[in-house]
């Protein structure tokens, strides 16, 4: 039963593998028609010769042809060459993923560390000047641009804090230019504020979110039980009340792990840190389609991916859930 | 012979409690949404910067004296209150607050339109996959699953290098990602509306399905739409401001909030005001738009708060 539940959500998400690539190829191409940066431009080279480089390429070749051959080429697990430097797509995905990596998944645990916190408590002392604090706070860091947070911790924590003569954050990069990456402290040191502004928005979502499920959950009678048992207000808090409430929560974030991979472009850019958002900036830029394409396409079978692991597993652990 | 009226009858006094007045599920709304005091003001900032944007030639002509693509190479980096210049000059010596002011244009305008063309094509696709289920549905809505598959950044750079973007196409690209939630929410709301008895009655008496879907459904879907547009209407800002920062979205001269901070890093040491101003505008739209969207929220559903 479970078995054939499986097998048709498998088979579900191929039409839309196949309408993703569809859809980054063709805008790919509709962008680049068939241009190579460096040779379609360059006078050294003759008419003859570009034709040669393009036949190469197998770019002379029908667009549906082109298509099936990157398609069947993905399906192996080849992503494609890169149009400026000719090495392949998923050498530069890989050299960039853990960096992208270590920012998300820290933007995201710091989510989850302080959103709970600050959810519970403003459940508990609903209407307090705390919980209109922490509300405030969360409608505002729904609506600050993440670029422009990191532009302002730069030029405070950076420029001015050097300014004065006080011990500064490094304004981008993973680790100091020069050192081999192996000191900890300093990759701590560099993470602190591109991870700052990219858990800012998860901060603010969550910690609604966690609010307003705990005003439920200690609304419920069995909340009411273990009062009533004469349990004490902590252990009703955090052991009853707060394990439920957290549930839902657990689907919220479960919605941000495509986020792992183009959750932190904006960032990247900031900061100047060496992730995947940064290398699909840079090669846009430089109209590297190939890499573009590779890129978008990874990132997007990771969330539909994503999407079929969360739902087996819902499956798994639901038991509500039909199998239809 | 009969007596005439041999019963008592109490007469209804008119005067004795002025009797609620019938209003409508609209007319409720709206008074729910004038009582929220957060909610009105938060509108009131909108409608202010919808107002800058239409007349910021005229406030540009009455308030700066600037035009915003002047330049003054002997007098960049002016800073805030020096004279002729109230929030002083960026790295061409040109008018800041002139800028800011045109900057609203951009903003307002991608925003308002990104927003009416999602709400569209959404809603549009909503109802019909909605009301007409089956295979319909399944191509409509396995459609959407893609287009939000892929990541919408990445969605954006790529078509954002394809279009070279003006004002409006910038507008439609954004759109084009954001009718996909909108429609799978407007679906979701048709189903359960799809079978109700006014329903069954419309198709009883012979209604045609253009006419059951626009006169019936439409207005049983418009409050998850208004909400939803509201509430979208922030993130089309956010976006719009971190393209043009990019460089991918409206491009110099035309002064827009977020290509306003592109270079803002490079200035740290000659202003500080350049990386700021910009970005408090840009805050204060959002901000508005998510307020207002959430008073809107609560008014058409109370239980929601």
């Amino acid at each position: 039963m479970l078995l054939k539940y499986v097998m048709r959500r498998v088979l579900a998400t191929i039409p839309v593998v196949i309408g993703v690539t569809l859809i980054t190829f063709s805008l790919m191409h509709a962008t680049a028609q068939n241009y190579i940066p460096g040779v379609d431009l360059n006078p050294a080279l003759k008419p003859e010769d570009i034709e040669a480089i393009k036949r190469y390429l197998g770019l002379d070749r029908p667009l549906y042809i082109q298509y099936l051959t990157w398609l069947t080429n993905l399906v192996h697990g080849d992503f494609g060459r890169s149009m400026t430097d000719g090495s392949t797509v998923s050498s530069h995905i890989f050299d960039r993923l853990p960096a992208t990596l270590e920012l998300t998944v820290t933007a995201i645990l710091l989510g989850i560390v302080i959103s709970i916190p600050l959810g519970v408590t403003g459940a508990l002392r609903r209407g307090s000047k705390l919980d209109h604090f922490f509300t405030a706070l969360s409608v505002g860091g729904f609506a600050v641009p993440a670029f422009w947070l990191g532009l302002i911790l730069i030029l405070i924590f950076s420029v001015q804090f050097q300014a004065w003569g006080l011990p500064f954050l490094p304004s981008g990069g993973v680790i100091t230019p020069g050192t081999e990456g192996g000191d900890l402290l300093d990759r701590l040191v560099h993470l602190i504020m591109p991870a700052t502004v990219l858990s800012f928005v998860y901060i603010s979502i969550w910690s609604r979110f966690t609010r307003s499920s705990m005003l439920e959950v200690l609304g419920q009678d069995y909340v009411r039980t273990a009062r009533a048992k004469g349990m004490t207000e902590r252990r009703v808090v955090y052991l009853h009340a707060l394990r439920n409430a957290v549930i839902p929560l657990v689907t919220l974030v479960g919605l941000e792990l495509p986020a792992l991979v183009s959750g932190g472009l904006v960032v990247e850019v900031v900061f100047s840190w060496p992730g995947i958002g940064k290398l699909l900036y840079e090669r846009a830029i430089q109209t590297d389609y190939t890499t573009v394409l590779g890129i978008t396409t990874f990132a997007a079978l990771l969330v539909i991916f994503g999407n079929l692991l969360a739902d087996i597993l819902y499956a798994l652990l639901d038991p509500r859930i039909r199998y239809a | 012979m009969i007596s005439p009226l041999p019963i008592e009858v109490d007469l209804p006094q008119e005067s004795r409690a002025p009797a609620r007045v019938a209003r409508s599920y609209w007319q409720e709304a709206w008074g729910r949404l004038r009582q929220n005091s957060i909610g009105m003001v938060a509108g009131g900032v909108l409608v202010f910067f919808v107002l800058v944007a239409i007349f910021a030639p005229l406030l540009a002509a009455l308030i700066t004296h600037q035009n915003y693509q002047t330049l003054d190479l002997t007098n960049t980096f002016a800073p805030p209150l020096s004279p002729n210049h109230i929030l002083g000059t960026d790295d061409l010596g040109r008018d800041e607050l002139t800028r800011l002011l045109f900057g609203a244009r951009v903003s307002m305008g991608i925003g308002f339109l990104a927003v009416f063309v999602a709400l569209t094509i959404g809603a549009a696709v909503g109802l019909v996959a909605g009301f007409y289920g089956g295979l319909i549905d399944g191509l409509l809505m396995r459609f959407v699953d893609i287009i939000l598959a892929i990541p919408a950044i990445f969605l954006f750079i790529l078509m954002a290098i394809l279009f070279k973007p003006n004002t409006v196409t910038l507008a439609l690209i954004i759109a084009s990602v954001g009718w996909g939630s909108i429609a799978r929410l407007v679906r979701g709301e048709v189903l359960s509306v799809r079978s109700r008895d006014f329903m069954v009655a419309g198709a009883a008496l012979g209604a045609r399905d253009s006419r059951l879907i626009v006169r019936h459904l439409l207005p049983n879907v418009m409050h998850v739409m208004i909400v939803f547009g509201s509430l979208y209407l922030g993130q089309v800002v956010l976006i719009e401001a971190a393209l043009d920062f990019l460089g991918l979205g409206i491009s110099p001269p035309t002064p827009s909030w977020g290509n306003m901070l592109t270079n803002a890093e490079t200035f740290f040491f000659h202003s500080r005001t350049l990386a700021i101003f910009p970005g408090i505008t840009i805050f204060l739209t959002v901000l508005a738009a998510n307020l207002f969207g959430n008073a809107v929220r609560d008014a058409f559903d109370p239980r929601l708060r």
